[in-house]
């Protein structure tokens, strides 16, 4: 086997987020409130770095990267589960009045998309280091009360790092056949 | 270079700095107007924004704090004066029209000392690049933005357009499907302006543009092409406006936060006749080329290349206009350019994601890891690169559970798809725009492939 000269030494592997203007790799989470007792948290997160600084964090992400974009998809599931458990615990969500809502039904990307995207980013920085793109993996959980919801406060694992959280209250109503809607104000 | 200073009087709640030269005897211009600063400010960085509240220059509002660039000929001399004021001062007119003058009348009666420094600087004809034709027609297109604040400054290569990126007109109205992104400042302000050259020149062959901005509207708001954020779009799909993705302007805002047009600037262009933007950029893109109205200077319909820019000769010249080749807009698919821009692109191209603002950037991680090495197997002429993991990586849980990662030799082994298996690739619409692919395997601790080659493309 032939070793290149140049990088025999040391290689150095930039696994830079994605960064053009759509591709803004923040951390995110929308939280909406709907019905006064139901919201649903969605959150976009730089998930390869939490699944680092949550599974292997003693180790460099080149590291980390490659052997979990190698590893057998049903034990990277296996992995996974023990990350999105800890990710789970440390989501709280708070009412004002300090009462916890506990979040539920939480979705989470699987074993397959988190492998393709642990390996399209570490093809990408071994044959296209300037061309990030990286699909957002989507994960969500929702919380309900039996008491009216006026404020909540959230705090994220600490693998999630800062989160953007936006916020909103949609309006809905019913509108009847062949009837007009009262005056939908915004 | 920045601009500091120490020991203000005791008392001092706040500071204002004014910038001012005197063009002719008897009269005082005002380049730069800033007040409320906070009195824990001792300096301003080079392009630093949002320290104070700017006020309006009597060239404009001033975005950022700029060390003196005489854009013509001449010897000026430029008076830095700060203020130290025992309040904050209060006017009788909107933040918006608050000018040097007023500042100056106002903060007399609250100051507490005042500093200045003076600087000379003369620039000959010949070597002052702000006034090169080129660059004063880009500075000029941009003064006639009604709904946006632009400044521009050029270096004899660039002409940097610099903006907060905020347009005053209703955003985010009209769209139909879901975005929840809230438009908010971007810095792109002095030497982070967008780079327009100012000497433009068509490329051999076109530059993909499949996502991100393409150039910037003449009130500061950054083009992108019509894509969603995959890119390589069509009429039929990932068409941003065709998927009611855009507000009734022909912009929204990214997941940045970033507002951006994606096709014709209509608020901006709402602002002047139809026909006025025949003969009058709209915006830039980064290859240098101006982008206007629906139609060439003398009126008649673009021709439209591949990537949908116009040779353009005689009376299709808009008047002043420097180059031959133009942009145009079209209220159909694909707006502007067709996935692609003619002339050879600034830096900005390539770099686009590095000019948002930082705190909307990710941590980047680069490192060094001298625990793999990069080789060549002569056997199949695969590029390998190993990792040899002494460790399991998760050494924290016990149990009856074996160690998914053991220790062990990992690779990833990639060579580049040549010949016919080339061309299947790149005839897949997701490689549109693609020159070049590899063949991933990727091989665990067991020396196995875990699952299917897989192949990426650029």
């Amino acid at each position: 086997m032939k070793v290149l000269p140049a990088v025999a030494l040391g290689l150095t592997l930039i696994l830079a987020p994605a960064m053009r203007a759509h591709d803004l790799q923040d951390n995110r989470a929308t939280l909406v409130l709907r019905d006064n007792s139901h919201v649903s948290l969605t959150l976009y997160i730089a998930y390869a770095d939490a699944l680092h600084a949550a599974l292997a964090p003693q180790q460099p992400i080149a590291e980390f990267m490659m052997v979990y974009s190698a590893m057998k998809p049903e034990l990277l599931q296996k992995e996974l589960l023990r990350a999105q458990a800890k990710f789970q615990a440390e989501t709280r969500l708070y009412q004002a009045s300090g009462k916890e809502l506990p979040l539920a039904n939480w979705v989470w990307p699987d074993a397959k998309q988190v492998q393709a995207m642990l390996q399209q980013r570490i093809m990408q920085a071994m044959v296209d280091p300037a061309g990030h793109h990286e699909e957002p993996l989507e994960i969500r959980a929702d919380a309900n009360s039996r008491e009216e919801i006026t404020a909540v406060r959230i705090q994220f694992p600490e693998e999630f790092q800062r989160v953007l959280v936006v916020s909103y209250r949609p309006n809905q109503l019913w509108v009847e056949p062949k009837s007009w809607s009262p005056a939908i104000r915004f | 270079m920045p601009l500091a200073w120490t020991n203000p009087p005791a008392g001092t709640q706040s500071f204002a700095l004014l910038l001012s030269t005197i063009p002719t005897p008897g009269t005082v211009k005002y380049d730069w107007v800033l007040y409320n600063i906070p009195p824990s400010t001792t300096s301003l960085a080079k392009d630093s924004f949002l320290v104070g509240t700017t006020g309006l220059g009597d060239d404009g509002p001033g975005l950022t704090y700029d060390p003196p660039c005489s854009q013509g000929p001449g010897a000026k001399v430029y008076t830095w004066t700060l203020y130290a004021l025992s309040g904050t001062p209060t006017f009788a007119v909107p933040a918006t029209q608050v000018t040097g003058t007023i500042v100056s009348s106002t903060i007399a009666s609250l100051t507490l000392a005042s500093a200045s420094i003076n600087l000379s600087y003369s620039r000959v004809q010949a070597t002052a690049p702000g006034s090169g034709t080129n660059c004063v027609y880009v500075r000029n297109s941009t003064t006639v933005a009604k709904s946006g604040t632009t400044s521009v400054n050029c270096d004899g290569t660039y002409a940097y357009v610099s903006s907060l990126a905020m347009t005053t007109d209703q955003t985010m109205n009209g769209i139909t499907s879901t975005n929840l992104q809230v438009p908010t400042t971007q810095n792109f302000l002095g030497a982070n302006g967008w780079k327009i050259p100012t000497s433009p020149i068509l490329a051999q062959s076109p530059t993909s543009v499949a996502s991100g901005p393409i150039g910037v509207a003449i009130n500061g708001i950054p083009i992108f092409n019509p894509c969603v954020q995959n890119g390589n779009c069509t009429a039929a799909s990932g068409d941003t406006k065709g998927e009611g993705q855009l507000d009734i302007c022909n912009g929204h805002a990214g997941r940045a936060d970033d507002y951006h047009y994606h096709a014709a600037p209509l608020c901006l262009m709402a602002g002047q006749s139809t026909n006025y933007w025949n003969t009058h950029p709209v915006g830039w893109l980064l290859d240098g080329f101006g982008v206007f109205g629906y139609n060439n200077a003398d009126g008649s319909t673009p021709s439209r290349d591949s990537c949908g820019g116009t040779t353009i000769s005689g009376a299709q010249v808009p008047s002043g206009y420097p180059y031959t080749y133009a942009y145009h807009v079209i209220n159909t698919f694909p707006y502007i350019t067709n996935n692609c821009i003619s002339g050879v692109p600034s830096p900005d191209l390539p770099n686009q994601g590095s000019k948002y603002h930082p705190m909307r950037q990710p941590p980047v991680t680069p490192f060094n890891d001298t625990n793999m090495t990069l080789t060549t197997d002569p056997t199949d002429g695969y590029q390998v690169l190993q990792f040899t993991s002494a460790i399991a990586f998760t050494t924290n849980e016990t149990g009856s559970d074996s160690y998914p990662n053991a220790p062990g030799t990992y690779q990833i082994r990639y060579k580049q798809v040549t010949g016919s298996a080339l061309t299947t690739l790149l005839a897949a619409n997701k490689n549109a725009t693609a020159t070049a692919c590899w063949n991933f395997q990727f091989v665990d601790s067991t020396g196995k492939t875990t699952q299917p080659s897989v192949s990426y493309c650029r």
